[in-house]
């Protein structure tokens, strides 16, 4: 799944609350950012194998990347029934887009170049991108290209919590909420006081709402329960002391944030096979769905070839928040496009139905979804066994006015916990190719604007330094990195950093392995428990510090120190998270030097992606 | 002699006029008959829609729109409109929607001074369905200890919508009381479904606009549309979210009989989702208002008053005298002698009520 994509869903705003002039800055907001890092470490663009459509009529649809798998399946299906429209078969030729970047795409009208294939049907994660969509266009004098959907597979978000800690809460007997799970994380004394100490501080999990819609959602309702409400939450609500003080408080039990929510499953699915996942994380914002992919020890939901589900030694239960919480409800959207001619929209019109079916909805379940036809029973997979309650939810969140969202997203930007963070880029000798063929770029210039720029995405408060490695640097010639820019608040070392970074040239070799050591040991000893310890390593090679013999056992010691540093009770929980850039990057070392600090990385081997992906990296912040 | 000639005169007018009502009624006795090939359009009131597409599928000179009771209602109402004469997705040649739709019509047509009838007298009741609350068994049986006698009405419920079920298990977990029906500025089971609320309020269906400045009625309207959670876009009903995504969305809704009936009993929440009958009950009784100077509105007249018309009224779910009811229709209760529909000019007020409030 890529919840990186999923927009707020729930009850509908009311019938105009879209039409304010306020809107036009929500829309931009959402789907700028969360279009922004569509492409970075998510699936998008993910063509789906259907086969030759040969003469008949396509209808291209575009989803949003949790549903490729379900959608391909019934896709191909579909398209061995040669459906016909006026004496054409239709054939369905599905393709994943993440949901921001498709609204993105759908408001500016849709650019086949850039976007890819026209849609007819659009299928993000829930109806409130289309009302989305068009909004922004009817701001700008367009028609509607979505209008109402028609949803065909839900699930709920959910707090997933590992099951002994959900039951020394007094689940499930007793009812729990957004207000006792974020109260716990307000404590001071944090598991101690329910006869764990040995968990250490509730820890909570949730991603960046201004690009993953469970971060977004798990926002709302966390500012409901702080305004003691359930709907109706105002700018007066907001504003509020009491209101901000404890967001501040809930925002500092955070691990950290970041793009999708698998980070934080593949995180603590990780963690749980070392026996650490209860000092990892206590309680994360997911879809219920999701509880069931990681049960199932498919925590991203995506087997790879030869893998085999594992189920983890602590399962997780979901919790349906007693005061409510917000659905993803799957619309199809047959867009009322210019492209869209009436034999394609009959056509997809065949392909909503067949997707309806009572059989085809009984597949819904097998990817763990909720049928959207109420004609087929939920069943099995969504079953108490497997940590989640059919019964549930009772009740929803209201989705706040587009004002009150913005606000609530502009009061997240200064609530929430502060980063310290070390930026460590290599300057090696590689870092002068081309960007492209022929480009007139190179790739150190590509890395520069895009690290310059990803600087104003931090708050003021944020403490940031500057490190850059190859070899044979500093006066003597003798150091691997050099330090050009202290840590400090951003707020005052905003200039340094951009000058230090514009003035960076490519230099020798690539230290790798003892720089990221180094670097990961000046953090954990300067270790500030008030804020989200990180370093950002940029790469875009492989271990290269002139002795070729020992580069096994470097990254072996390497990997174990970082292991033990940042892990179990004891750990002091500094994140890695490594950018493997150009195509020569050891992807495959800079994921395991990230997982060894329940960080993540990311794969910019196009370098025109470094800007998206430099975006995605500080979501984590 | 005289009188002879005038009988010869007499028998002559009445031979004519026999053969002219034969050349009518063959021209009228369905689409299928029709030896002309014209297509009739029949536009149909969004709750009609399953009832006009099972009569398309079976009449191939047979074209149904559907839409919103309030978007046909407006597209006539254009000063200048003549839907007799118009073209493609203008055209019309009767309207199959419930009353007082087509009254509604003609009266702001008249208070804009947009001219004559635009219709034609509507016909006889074609299809009559309840408004009912369908409702989760376990909040009925939560909200009738809160209502009067125990009995659940739209007063009770709009005392009671927007507070808290309780504070134990697991009654706090349900949230504020939500109730819902569908959106009444567009559809007309949403107005119809606001106005039997409103006679629940009053006791009666004959209240009048100027009894909406009471302010204990309007406390009781603004608590009522304002603990409403969402009003989904039609053609999407809060009854569709309520089996779409269980008692989370809406606690209970306002629903036609005929929308309300066969989808519970097919649904997979059929033991736990039911359908009550409040008191005064209100029907949506369905006519057709033939366009005035259409050639095909009589014909669209004889279909829906035909076999297949009924059929297809009652296989959708709506009580047709004479047919067998849909899947989900009881027998009972008997409906009311009278709709209990306000006035349409009353109706017309209460939209804009609910307007200024909600929106």
């Amino acid at each position: 799944m890529s919840p990186t994509s999923m927009p707020a869903a729930g009850p509908s705003p009311r019938p105009g609350a879209l039409r304010r002039p306020v809107a036009v800055v929500l829309v931009a907001l959402l789907v700028a950012t969360v279009a922004a890092c569509s492409t970075g470490s998510s699936k998008s663009g993910d063509s789906a194998d259907v086969g030759n459509p040969g003469n008949c009529t396509v209808v291209n649809l575009s989803m949003s990347t949790e549903k490729i798998d379900l959608l391909t399946s019934l896709a191909q299906t579909f398209n061995k029934t040669r459906a016909q429209v006026n004496g054409n078969c239709i054939f369905v030729s599905p393709k994943a887009l993440a949901s921001g970047a498709g609204a993105q795409a759908l408001a500016a009208g849709w650019n086949p170049d850039t976007d890819g294939p026209a849609p007819v049907i659009w299928t993000p994660a829930s109806s409130a991108w289309g009302a989305i969509v068009d909004q922004s266009r009817a701001e700008k004098g367009e028609p509607a290209l979505a209008g109402p959907g028609t949803p065909f597979m839900n699930t709920p978000l959910v707090i997933a919590m590992p099951k002994p800690m959900a039951e020394a809460l007094g689940w499930p007997g007793k009812s729990l909420g957004w207000s006792d799970i974020l109260a716990l994380g307000q404590s001071q004394t944090g598991w101690a006081a329910y006869g764990h100490p040995e968990w250490g501080p509730f820890r909570l999990g949730k991603t960046n709402p201004n690009f993953s819609t469970s971060g977004l959602s798990a926002l709302i309702a966390q500012n409901y329960a702080a305004a003691g409400k359930t709907r109706d939450l105002t700018l007066e609500d907001l504003a509020k002391p009491a209101v901000n003080a404890y967001n501040v408080a809930v925002e500092s039990a955070v691990t950290h944030y970041g793009d999708t929510t698998l980070t934080y499953l593949n995180n603590w699915y990780r963690a749980d096979q070392q026996g650490t996942a209860l000092q990892y994380t206590s309680a994360v914002a997911v879809e219920e769905k999701s509880v069931i992919d990681y049960n199932s020890g498919n925590p991203d939901g995506k087997l790879d070839p030869g893998e085999e589900p594992r189920p983890p030694r602590i399962p997780l239960v979901a919790i349906y928040p007693k005061e409510g919480t917000l659905f993803s409800d799957n619309p199809f959207f047959i867009l009322r496009a210019p492209w869209v001619t009436d034999d394609m929209r009959q056509g997809a019109q065949l392909f909503q139905d067949f997707v309806q079916q009572p059989e085809n909805q009984e597949r819904v379940l097998q990817f763990n979804f909720r049928p959207g036809n109420p004609q087929v029973a939920i069943g099995a997979p969504i079953t108490t066994d497997n940590g989640v309650d059919p019964d549930q939810p009772q009740t929803l969140l209201q989705v706040p006015a587009p004002n009150v969202l913005v606000d609530l997203l502009t009061r997240w930007s200064s609530q929430r916990k502060s980063a310290r963070a070390l930026l460590v880029i290599d300057i090696s000798g590689s870092m002068k190719d081309p960007a492209a063929p022929g480009s007139p770029d190179t790739k150190l210039d590509l890395a520069k604007r895009a690290a310059i720029e990803s600087l104003s995405q931090f708050k003021p408060e944020d403490e940031v330094g500057l490190r850059v490695f190859s070899t044979d640097l500093g006066p003597s010639g003798g150091e691997n990195f050099l330090d050009l820019v202290p840590i400090a608040p951003i707020s005052q070392n905003q200039a340094e950093l951009t000058r230090q970074i514009d003035d960076l040239i490519p230099t020798r070799g690539t230290p790798l392995y003892d720089v990221t050591r180094v670097s990961f040991n000046r953090m954990v000893t300067e270790y500030d428990p008030t804020r989200i310890n990180a370093v950002v390593l940029l790469t875009d090679g492989r271990n290269d510090d002139g002795t070729e013999g020992d580069d096994k056992q470097q990254l072996d010691a390497t990997l174990a120190d970082l292991n033990k540093q940042s892990q179990g009770e004891n750990g002091r929980p500094v994140r890695l998270f490594a950018i493997g850039y150009g195509r020569d990057a050891d992807l495959g070392v800079l994921k395991q030097l990230a997982q060894a600090t329940n960080g993540a990385y990311y794969d910019a081997s196009d370098p025109k992606s470094i800007t998206k992906v430099f975006t995605a990296v500080v979501s984590n912040f | 002699m005289k009188r002879l000639g005038a009988l010869l005169v007499a028998a002559l007018m009445i031979t004519v006029a026999v053969w002219g009502r034969g050349r009518l009624d063959d021209k009228s006795s369905g689409p299928s008959t029709d030896s002309a090939g014209d297509t009739a359009t029949l536009v149909c009131a969004t709750e009609l829609q399953a009832a006009c597409e099972t009569l398309a599928r079976g009449h191939s000179d047979l074209t149904v729109r559907i839409e919103e009771a309030q978007v046909t209602l407006t597209r006539l109402a254009v000063p200048g409109f003549d839907p007799a004469t118009a073209t493609g997705a203008d055209r019309i040649d009767g309207w199959l929607v419930p009353q007082p739709w087509p009254a509604m019509l003609a009266e702001q047509r008249q208070r804009a001074g947009s001219g004559g009838a635009l219709l034609d007298d509507p016909s006889t009741v074609l299809a009559r369905s309840p408004l009912v609350i369908a409702i989760w068994n376990d909040r009925r049986d939560a909200l009738s200890a809160r209502c009067e006698g125990g009995t659940i009405t739209w007063k009770c419920i709009g005392e009671v919508a927007g507070t808290p079920w309780g504070t134990t298990a697991p009654l706090d977990t349900w949230g504020a009381v939500k109730p819902g029906h569908p959106d009444p500025d567009q559809t007309a089971a949403g107005l119809l479904a606001l106005g039997e609320a409103t006679a629940g309020w009053f006791g009666t269906a004959s209240f009048a606009s100027n009894d909406f400045t009471d302010p204990a009625f309007r406390a009781w309207f603004e608590r009522l549309e304002r603990a409403v959670p969402s009003f989904p876009t039609p053609p999407r009903t809060p009854l569709d979210a309520m089996l779409f995504a269980g008692p989370s969305a809406f606690d209970l809704a306002g629903s036609t009989e005929a929308a309300a009936g066969p989808a519970i009993s097919s649904s997979r929440d059929k033991e736990r989702l039911g359908i009550l009958y409040p008191a005064p009950l209100t029907t949506a009784d369905v006519v057709l208002a033939p366009v005035t100077g259409s050639q095909a509105g009589g014909r669209l007249m004889k279909l829906m008053q035909s076999h297949d018309g009924a059929a297809a009224l009652a296989g959708a779910g709506w009580r047709v005298d004479g047919q067998p009811s849909a899947p989900g229709i009881p027998d009972q209760p008997a409906l009311p002698a009278e709709n209990n529909v306000p006035r349409a000019g009353v109706l017309q007020a209460l939209r804009s009520l609910w307007n200024e409030v909600v929106r």
